[in-house]
Order: structure tokens, then sequence, then C-alpha cells
């Protein structure tokens, strides 16, 4: 401001660097506060984000998490009548032959429906590199089923109406 | 027809926006007025073009005509009128239009409200938002337009989705979008105060202004979508951390940042180059979060569906974030800070911090939104993080923020001194003792409310205390009443009071969500008729199932006696839908809400016999969210309040409305007259400055007094504030005398040199009166017909007298005797008046 430099300022200051240091540490400080947060906070909730081959191809620990994405295959739903969760089969975005068998427990999103998009959260329970476990794969209803066993905690749908058919 | 005229004016709007861009710059750079008013009409007939295809959107919905895509994605015969125009947003071309239409809005007002201000900054900041429009209009212009053809109409649409027919979807989605474009216009002025180099107060005050709107708007946006997501969704949460959320809370806490650092700008002339970039960063995270929902790029629930727009938005941003910091660099000089800090314990130095904080949360949330991209790009693994990190993260910024929050007002600005901490955080702190120590008496000992109760009460206790203090000293000094003198409070320092109200809003927001997160309580229970369940201390009884159906739509409703102590309090109807033709079903929630809890219940399924299954939440206090959001809004309307009105938006639009026209023509040549038509008109309308012949350059000389008086302005507000503070006891006596000293020698140092400039200024008008009297002399002379000097009828050469009124033609000085002329008032050589 006008006039301000010669009369609020004192003559010879010491440096930018000097004057400010106690705020500049403590500037400094906080972004490494806010840094330090942020890492470890991914490392402790980052979940692998896979398509079904991937998933496939991957050693996956029995009790590792991960996220999945693909397709309802149409008339594979199978809802538990206690209204509790459902089962289904899910197909691989770029391969349909790529499936796995999801069984998900907890309240079904209204935009979960025969053909939507989905995301699933939770962990392989058999089939996959790793091969896991000799338990009997499960067959849906309509018979349709796959090696791959897969028990969802969260289940994410896409809006199908928003979706702009091609 | 309808959809053809919609066609034609988007393509004419476009024309016309690429216009205002060019002759925005041309007018910026020549100075032209005439130049400048017809970027404003073009502006003008922009919008009304944009309303003309958007009525002509809407009468399409209205009317079903199915031979548009648009219409039959998202409309069908039995929908009901209000959701037949609502669908205009539901899908990806319609909402980019509405998108189209507020910002051409927002355009028209700048061309409105700076017709007496903003004289250098006016064209380019058109031009810049007519660039955005033209990018806007592009993309629904050629990429994908509402208008868009159907080769066999369907019989019927494929109509909205279920899901989307509520209430709070048909006014959340425009709500936020008016935060969302409001933001283009700060970044419009921006870089027009960066290209101009005005990096002055003026353009601050505006933006700062306009900041608020946004501000309000967003938080308005936001608001109504976790309140469409809470009663709708039926997971019984508000806010799932989901990308398109994400998007549209980051610039929401850009803004905030802003808001308070851009008055360290207006009191100190400093943070230039930082507040330049966090308006550039607010508006490319509205780009960003537009972007989000149509790109598919990241997996939502909100998003439309992958579309061919990624790439095209991506370079826009790309453009605009490269243009700004190329800007940003070039002005460095400009943007060089006026004053420097003070002190360490200052109000400059908190609100540092506060925007440190803030902009940290906002990068933690940008960070985990796009962290499966970065790590996909750099580890060639896609990896997601959900909820828990942002609770993670984001909560402890939170708690600091806030707790900041307390701390930032009790603070003075450049300087605090330990007596004035004491004194101002005794009583803040017992409240925050007070807080922590009913939280542990009432029993709630989980961390977080352990954590946030004192911080909050603190928080409360600090703005109680200006409240209190403020009114204190009006009562004292003006021997007002206690209740006239906190009206008063609002009146006089809106911003101050206003942004308190607004803290206060936070404050409540913390305590519904802390209530609702810490202590939930689910249940879920299979019943039959008659059977009860119990959640919190409530009994859920359920009395029976009601089913009904019709062709469109099969009800499953279940009616559930809620009890208290025994006592009926309420009755739910959660329902459980299914909508036959679209295969979707649809959950209703039943929802009872009171200010100490809600109690949220969704009926997950039920049987043919009539059993069915219950899935209880208990949220406690998450009504006072929605309170707080209203006082929230409350404030930041007082924080408005100084100023003039907001400007009218008159319609300009009458040239533009659509002509009648043979219908039985092709579309293509219906379009083609149309556009025909619309750019005539619009020609018109735009270019008939150029027509009025070329006005007398401005002159604008007093710019530079301009920005004196208001550095003036803003030196007698400080002091006024600083004597407001003193008179509350914030600032010691000490530290008062010398402030204020300082000030008013500023303030003295600024008068002079005002009157130097006033004095330049008078000497140049008194120049310029008398080159004017000069020529209009000549001139009259030169004119054979004289004229009366008191009635102004013709005279003869030969005359004397006016015939008129027989005042003489000319005379001799009574003073000094000279010959004077006719049209002479005074006496060219003595000066006495005749
Ligand atoms: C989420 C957090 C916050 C929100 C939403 C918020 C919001 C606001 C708003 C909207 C205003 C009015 C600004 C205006 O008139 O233009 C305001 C004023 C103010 N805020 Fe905040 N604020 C927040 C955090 C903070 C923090 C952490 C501080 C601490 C430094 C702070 C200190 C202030 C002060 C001192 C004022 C009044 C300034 C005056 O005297 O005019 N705020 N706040």
């Amino acid at each position: 401001m006008l006039g301000e430099q010669s009369i609020t300022l004192p003559p010879a200051r010491p440096s930018a660097f000097v004057r400010h240091q106690k705020l500049i540490v403590g500037v400094v400080l906080i972004a490494l506060a806010i840094g330090y947060l942020i890492t470890t906070s991914i490392q402790n909730t980052a979940v692998y984000y896979h398509t079904i081959p991937e998933i496939r191809a991957r050693q996956l620990g029995p009790t590792e998490m991960v996220r999945v994405n693909g397709w309802v295959r149409e008339g594979t739903i199978e809802k538990f009548a206690d209204g509790s969760g459902a089962r289904f089969l899910m197909y691989d975005a770029n391969d349909p032959s790529q499936t796995m068998v999801v069984t998900y427990k907890g309240l079904l999103p209204d935009t979960f429906v025969d053909g939507s998009e989905v995301v699933v959260e939770g962990k392989l329970v058999a089939g996959g590199a790793a091969g896991t476990t000799g338990r009997a794969p499960i067959v849906l209803p309509n018979g349709s089923t796959s090696d791959l066993q897969f028990e969802a905690s969260t289940l994410l749908a896409k809006c199908p109406s928003k979706f702009e058919a091609a | 027809m309808i959809a053809d005229a919609g066609r034609a004016a988007l393509l004419v709007a476009l024309i016309l926006a690429s216009y205002g861009v060019a002759a925005g710059i041309f007018a910026g750079r020549t100075r032209r007025d005439d130049v400048l008013l017809s970027v404003r009409r073009a502006a003008w007939a922009c919008f009304a073009l944009v309303l003309v295809a958007a009525a002509a959107l809407i009468a399409s919905l209205v009317a079903k005509d199915y031979s548009l895509r648009f219409v039959a994605l998202y409309t069908s015969n039995d929908a009901p009128l209000n959701y037949a125009v609502t669908s205009m947003w539901a899908g990806n071309a319609g909402s980019l239009l509405l998108w189209v239409v507020v910002l051409m809005l927002f355009t028209s007002i700048v061309a409105l409200t700076t017709r007496h201000q903003y004289r250098e900054l006016a064209p380019y900041a058109l031009a810049v938002l007519m660039g955005v429009g033209v990018f806007f209009l592009t993309m629904i212009n050629f990429l994908d337009s509402p208008f868009q053809r159907l080769p066999v109409p369907p019989p019927d649409g494929r109509g909205l989705n279920p899901l989307l027919e509520n209430y709070w979807m048909q006014i959340h989605p425009p709500a936020l979008y008016l935060g969302y474009v409001s933001a283009a216009v700060p970044f419009a002025f921006a870089v027009a105060a960066l290209v101009t180099r005005r990096l002055d107060a003026e353009w601050i005050k505006g933006t700062h202004r306009w900041t608020l709107l946004t501000w309000a708007f967003l938080s308005l946006g936001n608001l109504l979508g976790a309140k469409w997501a809470y009663e709708t969704l039926g997971w019984g949460g508000y806010w799932g951390w989901d990308p398109v959320e994400n998007a549209a809370i980051m610039p929401w806490f850009t803004a905030t940042a802003f808001l308070h650092s851009v008055m360290i700008q207006e009191r100190r002339g400093m943070m230039k180059v930082w507040n330049v970039s966090l308006i550039v960063a607010t508006f490319c995270l509205t780009i960003f979060g537009t972007f989000l929902v149509r790109s598919g790029v990241l997996t939502s629930v909100h998003s439309f569906g992958l579309s061919n727009l990624g790439p095209f938005f991506f370079g826009f941003l790309g453009f605009v974030i490269l243009g700004s910091i190329a800007l940003i660099v070039s002005r460095l000089k400009d943007l060089r800070s006026e004053a420097t800090l003070d002190s360490v314990l200052s109000r400059e130095s908190s609100f540092l911090v506060n925007n440190l904080l803030l902009i940290g949360a906002a990068f933690a949330i940008f960070w985990g939104t796009v962290y499966p991209l970065v790590s996909e790009a750099t580890r060639g693994l896609k990896v997601t993080v959900g909820a828990p990190y942002y609770d993670e993260v984001v909560g402890p910024i939170l708690l600091a923020i806030f707790l900041l929050m307390g701390i930032g007002p009790l603070i003075a600005w450049r300087r605090a001194t330990a007596a004035n901490l004491v004194r101002n955080f005794r009583f803040p702190i017992g409240v925050g003792l007070a807080a922590l120590l009913a939280c542990i008496a009432l029993g709630l000992r989980q961390i977080p409310t352990l954590l946030a109760a004192p911080v909050l009460g603190f928080v409360l206790g600090g703005v109680i205390l200006e409240f209190a203090r403020g009114a204190r000293a009006r009562v004292r000094g003006f021997g007002e009443p206690w209740p006239t003198a906190f009206a008063r409070l609002f009146a006089r320092h809106p911003s101050r009071y206003g942004g308190y109200l607004v803290h206060v809003g936070m404050i409540l927001i913390a305590v519904g969500v802390i209530g609702s997160k810490v202590y939930q309580d689910a249940s879920e229970a299979t019943l039959q008729p008659g059977g009860s369940t119990q959640i919190g201390g409530y009994t859920l009884r359920y009395e029976g199932l009601n089913q009904t159906a019709t062709a469109t739509r099969e009800v499953n409703r279940a009616t559930v006696a809620v009890l208290s102590d025994g006592r009926q309090v309420g009755t739910l109807y959660p329902e459980k839908n299914f909508f036959p033709m679209q295969q979707q079903p649809q959950t209703i929630v039943g929802l009872r809400s009171t200010l100490a809890d809600d109690l949220y219940v969704v009926l997950a399924a039920w049987q043919p016999s009539g059993e069915i299954t219950l899935k209880s939440y208990l949220n406690p206090l998450v009504a006072w969210i929605w309170i707080g959001g209203a006082v929230a809004l409350l404030g930041s309307l007082v924080c408005f309040l100084p100023g003039p009105r907001p400007a009218r938006t008159r319609r300009t639009q009458d040239e533009a409305t659509p002509r009648s026209c043979d219908c039985r023509r092709g579309p293509v040549t219906n379009t083609l007259l149309l556009a025909l038509a619309f750019a005539a008109a619009a020609f018109i309308f735009v270019g008939w400055p150029f027509f009025q012949g070329r006005p007398r350059p401005q002159a604008r000389r007093d710019d530079a007094l301009a920005e004196l008086r208001r550095k003036r302005d803003s030196i007698y507000a400080a002091l006024r504030e600083l004597e407001f503070d003193a008179r509350t006891g914030k600032i010691s006596p000490k530290d008062h005398a010398e402030l204020s000293e300082s000030y008013k020698r500023q303030a003295i140092a600024l008068l002079k040199q005002l009157d130097e400039r006033t004095r330049d200024e008078l000497l140049a008008i008194d120049d310029e009166i008398e080159r004017e009297v000069a020529s209009r002399r000549t001139t009259t002379r030169r004119r054979t017909g004289l004229r009366c000097v008191a009635c102004g009828a013709a005279m003869d050469a030969s005359d004397r007298f006016c015939r008129q009124c027989g005042v003489p033609r000319s005379r001799s000085c009574t003073r000094c005797g000279a010959a004077v002329e006719t049209g002479d008032r005074f006496c060219p050589r003595c000066g006495a008046g005749l």
C-alpha cells in the first residue's frame, strides 16, 4: 500500500526467510503431517481393483480384499428370500466368457438389476491361481456356475437408466 | 419443428459465442465502447438463444416427441408433467444444455452489471465466459446433441428411471450446477485482471462477492445431494465418498479457502498469487466435476455412462490449467505483495494455516479420487481407496480446521499479544471444557466425541463471545437496546457476523455428522404380522403388508408402528416397489425424523405369506446437518448484504423467439431456415452498436483515481474495524494506539495523493472546458444565424436587441467597461458576472 513501506516497515529488515522462520516451519510441519496422513492411510485402506481375468491370474491370499468390476449376467440373480443378499454370475466387460459367482450379503441397492454394471468388494473363496479350498462350486438356479467363487461385502451398482444405451 | 428451432438456436448461439470471444478481446485491446456494447448484446442474445433451445427441449419432452433420441430415452407416455420437465437433466446432453443455460444467465448478468464498473476488465471477462460457452456449445452441437433424431420413433419412451423420480432429484442437479457454473465468473474476472494487469482492489472486491455466491450454491447443491442420497438410496447414510460426491465437495473447499485468504488481500494486499491460483483451482475443479460424471474413468453410482466426451474435456481442462499458469507466471511482477507478515500470532497467519488445511483436505480428497488412475499409470496396478481412507484423513484435518475456526476470529489482525490471548480465550476454553465434561457425564466416551466436543464447544464459545462483545459495544457506545444492537451487528458488519453464522452452521453440521457416524445403530429382523423388533429405545411393530399393482408399478407397503416406552409415537410406511417395464426395483424409506434422532426403516424383503425383513437404522442427530446447512446458507446471505442488489435479468429475447414456419419442409431445411432467421435477428441486435456511429472515446483518466479512492475506503474500513475491536476489547490499548496511528498516517498519505490527483484532474477539466468554450465560440461566430443569449431565438446581424425577449445582443462589462460578446456570461477581461 502506498506509503506503507516507508512508514510501517523498520529499515534494514532481515531476509524474508529469517523473518518468517517460525511460520515457514509451521507450514512445512502441517504439510508434512497431511502428507503422512495421506500416505499411511492409503497403505492401510487401499484395495486392488481388478478385472476377472486378473483375479484368475493373480495369487490372492485367502483374506485379501479386492475390488472387481464387471457386469451382471442376465437371468442369474438369485435373491435370498429373507432379503439378506443375493448371488449372481458376474462377467468381464471385455471378455464375457470370463465369469465368477458372487455371493453378496447385505442390502441390495435398487440399481442392482439384470445387466447392470457392478463393482464388488470382498475376497475370493475358491478358484484362481492360488487354487484355494476344495469347496464345491456354487451352482446358480439357472445352472450357470464358475470355478471362481467370490464373497462380496460391498456391492456398488451403476444406475442403468443414466447409462446411455448404444 | 420445435426441435428444429432448438437445433438452430444452439447453432447460432455457438456462432455468437465465438464472435463474443473475438470481439471481447478486440474491445479489450482497442477500448472501443461500441464493440464492447456489441459483446454485451452477444451475451444477451446467446442467453436468449439457449433459453429457446432449453424451452424447445422441454416442450419436446412434454409433447413426448419420440423422434428425438433424448426424449425417447428419458421420458414415457405415463410420465407426469413435472418429471417430463426434469428429465432434461437425467441425461448427458440435456444436462449439458442446462449447464450452458446457467452459464449464459451468469454471463448476461455480468454483461449487465459491468456497464458502469469494471470498464477495463469487462471485455476480457466476457470473452472468457463466452469462451467457456463455446466449449460447451460445441459439445452439444456436434458431439452429443439433445436434438439428435431417431430414424424410427418408438411408440413409447424408455422412461425416466424411477430412481430419479424423486423430489430432491428435481432440484439438486440445478442447484449444484448453479454452484459449478458460477465459479466461471470469478475465474473470468481473474483472467481479465491478469491480462490487463489491473490486479488491484477493484477486481478482488467483485470477485469476492461472486465467490460468496458460488460458495452458497455449492453448499446448497452438496446439501441437497446428501439429502437425496439419504432419503432415496436406502443405505442409511448421506455421504459415501463416491467420486462424484468428492468432485462436488472439492471446489467447495477451495472456494472456502479463497473466501478467507481474500480477506488478507483486501486488508493487506498480500497473497495475490495464491488468491488467483485458488480461483483458477476452483474453476478447474468444477470442470473436472462436470467431466467426471460423464467420463466413465471412475466408477461411481451417479455417473452417466461412458461417453465420447472424455478427451474433449481433458483437452479443455489442460488448456485452462496451462493457460492460467502461463498467465500467472507472466504477471508475477504485478502480483507482488504490498506488505509482509508482521507476526506469527496474527489473524493473517491464522488464515494462512486455515488455507493450508482447507487445501490439504481438498487435496486428500482429490488424491483418493484419482488414486486408481495414478496407481495404474505409475505401477500398472489399479488400486482404490474407499470411505475408510477419507474418514481417516479428512476427519483429523477437519478437526484441525475447527480448532482454528475457534482461534482465528479471536486474534487480532497484524499482531496478537499474550494478554490479548488470555483475555479472549478464557470464555471459549471454558465452554469447550464444559462441553467435554457434559459428554463424559452423559456417558459419551468414544474417542471422536471426546476430541470433537471440546473443539466445537470452543468454537461456539468464541462466536458467542464475539456476538456478546459486539452487541455490548453498541449498547454502551450508542445506547441501543440489546436486540437492536444485536440486529445492527449484522447490518453494520455483515461479512464478519455473517461469517460467524456460517461457522455456527458448520458446528451444527459437525454435531450431526459425529452423532450419526459414531452412534448409528442398525438392526435387521424378519417379522410376521404383529411381530416386533427393537432398535435404540424404540420398538417397531409390524402391522401388515399392503400390496397393490398397476400396469406400471407394483407397490408393497408395510405398516410399521413406532413405539417408545410402550406409547405409539408414529407410523412408518417403508415400501419395496417394482416397475415391471423397466425391470427396476425401488425402495422407499420409512423415515421418522426428530431433533434427537432419525428412525430409518427399509423393507429389505417380503414374502407372499406376509412375512417381511426389516432393516432399520437409528441415526442420532442427523436433523442437525440440515439445520446447520440452513444456518450456514443464511449466514452466507448475510455476508452478501451490502452493496447493490443483485442485477435483474431482463429477458432480451423477443428477437429470438421462433418464427412460425412451414412445417412440411424437412428437418434440415427447417433447421437451416430457422438458423438463418435467428442469425439475422442476432446479427441486427449484436451489430446495432456499430451502426450508431462511433461514440466519443470515454475519458478513462479516472481509473487511477478510483483505485486511490478504493484504497482510501479500505483504510477507512480497517480503521473502523480497529475502533470496533478496541471497543470490544479484542486488542490491547497499546496496540490499538500504534495500529491506529499507522493506519491514520497511511490514510493521510493517501489523501494527499488523492488531493494532488484531484487537483490535476480539476486543472485538466478546466483546460477541457476552456477548449470547449473556445471551439463553441468560433463555431457560433462562424454561423450566420446569431442566437439570443437569454432565450436562444435566432437574431439578425443587425439586431441590437433580441426580438423575442429584448435582451441586448452585445454589451459592455458593467465593471471594467470592456466590450462583451453576445454569448459571454462573464467578462473576458475582469471575470465579473454579467
Ligand atoms: C469449513 C470451514 C469453514 C467455513 C465453511 C467457513 C466459512 C466462512 C464464510 C462463508 C465466511 C464469510 C466470508 C465472507 O464474508 O466473505 C467466513 C468468515 C470468517 N471465517 Fe470462516 N469458515 C471456515 C473455517 C474457518 C477457519 C478455520 C477460520 C480460522 C482462521 C475462519 C475464520 C473466519 C473469520 C475470522 C471470518 C470473519 C472475517 C471477518 O471479520 O469478516 N474460518 N467463514
